[in-house]
């Protein structure tokens, strides 16, 4: 008996001073934390949408019915201000591709219905080929993009050679985008 | 202090966790293509491992044996989770990089085989010799292996490049297959010249 409590006791007392350590670094570093991934995201914001001055989050239901699929979800919407004024959309969405979820923002002008940017923030692709889509080269085709075309690789664009699968789920992801934001154009 | 010593190269070389004792392959593989890489991962190791050395050995002769396991999870993760909470506010590029190979230094065979066989036995000093030696060991091998992917796979040195700009990088060297042929070759050189440095 004394045995079972001494070996419990050793346990606990081992659990209780670590979870005291770790709440202490928690609450010295959870402000910084917060900030740095804030500050990554306003910069990548801006990036995919140069000319709003800031940004809001939005429902993602206010822009209309999500259309649900395994391969592409989307994640958050952020309206792009400018002077007051609704000036874009960005939103953020994950696209199945070789490797796993890319996770891409992309930036829409409603009112001339074009993208404005397009960024990838997350990707599990093959380094040196599927990852080349994370790239300026194979992004840049997406610029200014009126939301109408078709976003079809090998019509409109062209894929990462040797990364047809990674290409393909980009090009669908901003497809799905501009097919949702169309309606918004005002 | 001869002691000290002793242990302490015991990592760098007769028994460097990579080369010799082959644990903790895991990360070498996965996150060597870059010499920042390397280094942030060998230092995150280092922590780890002397920080859950010196407790464990000081804990030693409180720890029921039954226990002894768990215990030392506990501690190993303590020190994981404090390096990946730091590196997240203060090293953000360096973290992201690193992805999910911090919290699986918890996981790391070189800990928790250090634990197990060298700090639950040792007085504190040795067993921070080790923990020391053995994670000097482990950065000098996983930088001397980003070195070379680094420098072929992308023609570049801590991100400058060094080659012009028509080099075409090895892809072999920016996937794991690179890894594995630069740590068969180590151990060949290594095991070649401790042969005959004993001759």
């Amino acid at each position: 008996m004394t045995k079972i409590l001494r070996t419990a006791l050793a346990l606990t007392v081992v659990c209780g001073v670590a979870a005291l350590a770790l709440s202490f670094v928690y609450v010295v570093t959870r402000e910084r934390i917060a900030s740095e991934a804030r500050k990554e995201l306003d910069e990548a914001l801006a990036l995919v949408f140069p000319e709003g001055e800031n940004f809001t989050p939005i429902d993602l239901a206010t822009l209309g019915p999500i259309p649900e699929s395994k391969e592409l979800q989307f994640l958050e919407a952020y309206e792009a201000i400018k002077g007051g004024k609704r000036q874009g959309i960005v939103v953020k969405v994950a696209s199945t591709g070789y490797g796993g979820p890319i996770v891409l923002l992309i930036g829409v002008d409603t009112e001339k219905g074009t993208i404005t940017g397009i960024r990838v923030l997350e990707h599990q692709e093959t380094p040196g080929l599927g990852s080349n889509v994370a790239a300026e080269p194979f992004l840049s085709q997406f610029l200014g993009k009126p939301l109408t075309s078709p976003f079809t690789i090998g019509e409109d664009v062209q894929a990462v050679s040797g990364a047809t699968i990674s290409s393909r789920a980009v090009a669908r992801a901003c497809g799905k985008v501009a097919e949702l934001l169309r309606g918004e154009r005002e | 202090m001869r002691e000290f010593w002793h242990y302490f190269k015991n990592g760098l070389l007769g028994e460097n966790p990579v080369l010799k004792l082959m644990i903790g392959l895991c990360s070498v593989l996965a996150v060597s293509v870059r010499v920042d890489n390397c280094l942030g991962m060998g230092m995150a190791v280092i922590f780890v491992l002397t920080c859950s050395s010196l407790v464990i050995s000081l804990m030693r002769n409180f720890v029921p044996n039954e226990v002894r396991i768990p215990i030392f999870i506990v501690v190993i993760s303590t020190f994981t989770t404090i390096v990946d909470l730091v590196m997240k506010a203060y090293l953000p590029p360096l973290s992201k990089a690193m992805g999910i190979f911090i919290p699986l230094i918890v996981v790391n065979c070189i800990i928790m085989a250090r634990a197990e066989a060298f700090a639950s036995r040792k007085p504190p000093l040795y067993a921070v010799a080790d923990a020391l030696g053995m994670g000097v060991g482990y950065t000098l091998v996983i930088t001397a292996i980003g070195v070379v992917r680094e420098l072929f796979g992308y023609g570049e040195f801590l991100s400058h490049p060094v080659f012009p700009e028509s080099f075409q990088g090895m892809m072999a060297m920016i996937l794991p297959p690179g890894a594995f042929l630069l740590i068969g070759i180590y151990i060949a050189i290594l095991n070649w010249s401790l042969r005959r440095a004993k001759r």
